[in-house]
């Protein structure tokens, strides 16, 4: 045979299943009433055996050949019936050794492993034994045609023979259909278990995952507020800092304005300071004349006197004219004073004029100065109201990914509990396989 | 009734005959004259005549001297075929002083006082009468200069 088609390990399981003990066989044996007579009786029948077995293995491949299926398999295991025949030879001289002990049980278990190891079902290899039946009964009618009690109980001793060897085989097959049931029933226990394991693992993990991602949808909302907020208040103070620029340039108006005023009050001023200067002149000359005047009088009056009697009309004459110059140097000198303090107060108002301009000068200065930085604080505020739209686009987007992100989560959560559900369903099922594995077995191997 | 040229030199009212005085003219820029009286207080181009002028105040040593003002003028006066010129404060016009009414002449022409006595003026004012001869003689000892190219007058 094949040893690779013996799966060692599992015949050493089946072994053990089997519990290939003296008493276990004894049982077995005492059961079918496989006495030790038969036994004599079976290994007297073994040279005749010997003799045929190589007709009887033909005439059973013969039939076999007859079967698709079965010389499907045989190419399968990469055998053929040749040397499959010389096994059989062997197999049929060794069911007539007439000691039946551990060593003969153990070679028919062995028979059981590689059946169930290569396909081959109960249907054949149990029918085989009614085909050997047939054609080893044969002989015996031929071996003993006129002891008919001896006959019977050679034929009684083939039956029981037959019946051990299918007996064992059939466990044997069953035990390894077992223990493959069983090995793949605890490789799909672990791997449910695993997964199950796993997926609570993955629950666990999706629910933090979907409690942080909570919590980073909260903050993003929250995010997305200030960031609306911040982005209201730039649009206030664009608002604020564009009234702010126009009132500063009202203010440059109105402080260029004020200064041409100004500028319009100094040259009048110096047009009046022109004026009183020539009023002045014109009083100086005005009291020059009026001095020589006064002189004249004077020596007028002189001559008249010294006329005499014919100079007194003359010199009334030169006194109302000494009276006139004094009046006009009166007058003048009233004039000089006014002009005097037209003058200190055109020279104040001057001064204070250019007082003004200066601090215009500086007050436009200033103007423009905030001028300049309301410009650009309207420059910095409007980068800021674009910034914080911008912000407010992104976090949108984040807060849309991030929604589903979470929605993902919660799938992957609903598929991951499903698939926990029917874990611990397929667990339960496989439960209920190794039951019925374990009644199976115990249901009288 | 004599008339009489009355002035006010220092605040004090004096007075000169009216026939010694020539005409009044405005004070004008003096040229000093070196190693002269002190009273003297320069010369003046009166129509191409150099005619000294005489600071009475110094002359005749009043208390309250002061400088003088472009209102100030120069009484011309002739003493012995000379013009001269005496400073004046004020011209207080011709005054007819009659002559019972004379005051301390006795007291005012002794010993060499350059007074001839005292009046009174339209106002009542008390009027020193100027002894000219006296006045101007004393400093008769330096001759004025003859005239000066430069008009100053």
């Amino acid at each position: 045979m094949n040893t690779t088609l013996i799966d060692t390990a599992g015949l050493q399981a089946a072994v053990r299943e089997f519990s290939v003990d003296a008493s276990d066989f004894e049982t077995r044996k005492r059961f079918l009433d496989l006495s030790d007579a038969d036994a004599r009786l079976l290994a007297e029948m073994q040279p005749m055996i010997r003799q045929h077995a190589a007709r009887i293995v033909d005439a059973f491949y013969t039939n076999v050949e007859k079967y698709p299926a079965l010389t499907e398999m045989i190419q399968r295991v990469g055998s053929n019936v040749e040397r499959l025949k010389v096994t059989q030879r062997d197999y049929l001289i060794g069911m007539f050794s007439g000691n039946y002990d551990a060593a003969y049980m153990e070679s028919r278990l062995r028979i059981g492993v590689v059946h169930f190891n290569i396909g081959l079902g109960p249907r054949y290899y149990l029918g085989s034994y009614s085909v050997y039946f047939a054609l080893l009964s044969e002989l015996i009618n031929a071996r003993w045609p006129f002891n008919g009690s001896k006959r019977l109980r050679a034929i009684r001793a083939l039956n029981k023979i037959l019946s051990l060897d299918a007996q064992i085989s059939i466990d044997s097959y069953v035990l390894s259909l077992i223990g493959s049931i069983r090995a793949t029933v605890t490789d799909v226990h672990a791997g449910v278990s695993a997964q199950a394991s796993a997926a609570s693992e993955q629950a666990a993990a999706v629910a933090q995952t979907s409690t942080s991602l909570e919590e980073i949808r909260e903050t993003s909302n929250q995010t997305m507020t200030k960031a609306t907020d911040m982005a209201s208040a730039a649009d206030q103070a664009l608002d604020e800092g564009n009234r702010g620029l126009s009132e500063v340039e009202a203010g440059v108006a109105a402080i260029g304005s004020i200064r041409t005023q100004v500028e319009d009050i100094a040259r009048n001023i110096v047009r009046l300071s022109e004026q009183s200067r020539r009023i002045g002149e014109i009083t100086a000359t005005v009291n020059n004349l009026a001095q020589q005047s006064k002189m004249l009088a004077i020596n007028a009056s002189i001559e008249a006197a010294k006329a005499g009697e014919s100079g007194k009309g003359f010199a009334v004459v030169a006194e109302e004219v000494g009276n006139l110059a004094e009046q006009s140097e009166e007058a003048t000198a009233q004039v000089r004073q006014m002009l005097d303090e037209v003058q200190s107060a055109t020279e104040k108002a001057v001064m204070a004029t250019e007082e003004g301009t200066k601090q215009v000068d500086h007050g436009v200065a200033l103007m423009q100065g905030a001028g300049a930085t309301m410009a650009s604080l309207h420059k910095v505020i409007e980068q800021t109201a674009i910034a914080s739209q911008q912000i407010v686009g992104s976090v949108r987007q984040q807060t849309l990914g991030i929604g589903q992100v979470a929605d993902a989560m919660n799938d992957i959560n609903k598929v991951t509990s499903q698939f926990v559900t029917s874990s611990s369903q397929i667990k339960r099922s496989v439960g209920d396989l190794s039951g019925y594995v374990d009644r199976l077995k115990l249901s009288g191997l | 009734m004599p008339n009489y040229l009355a002035f006010t030199v220092a605040d004090m009212r004096f007075a000169i005959p009216l026939e010694r005085s020539e005409k009044v003219v405005p004070l004008v820029a003096l040229k000093a004259i070196p190693k002269a009286d002190a009273c003297v207080a320069g010369v003046m181009n009166v129509t191409g005549v150099g005619v000294p002028v005489i600071d009475l105040a110094i002359r005749l040593d009043l208390p309250e001297k002061r400088p003088y003002s472009l209102a100030t003028s120069i009484v011309i006066c002739e003493n012995g075929g000379q013009s001269y010129g005496l400073i004046a404060e004020r011209i207080d016009g011709v005054i007819g002083v009659d002559e019972d009414a004379i005051e301390l002449s006795d007291l005012l022409t002794a010993d060499a006082m350059p007074y001839l006595g005292m009046c009174r003026g339209r106002d009542g004012q008390q009027v020193l009468m100027l002894d000219l001869d006296r006045i101007l003689d004393i400093e008769c000892a330096v001759l004025p200069p003859p005239p000066l190219e430069a008009a100053s007058a």
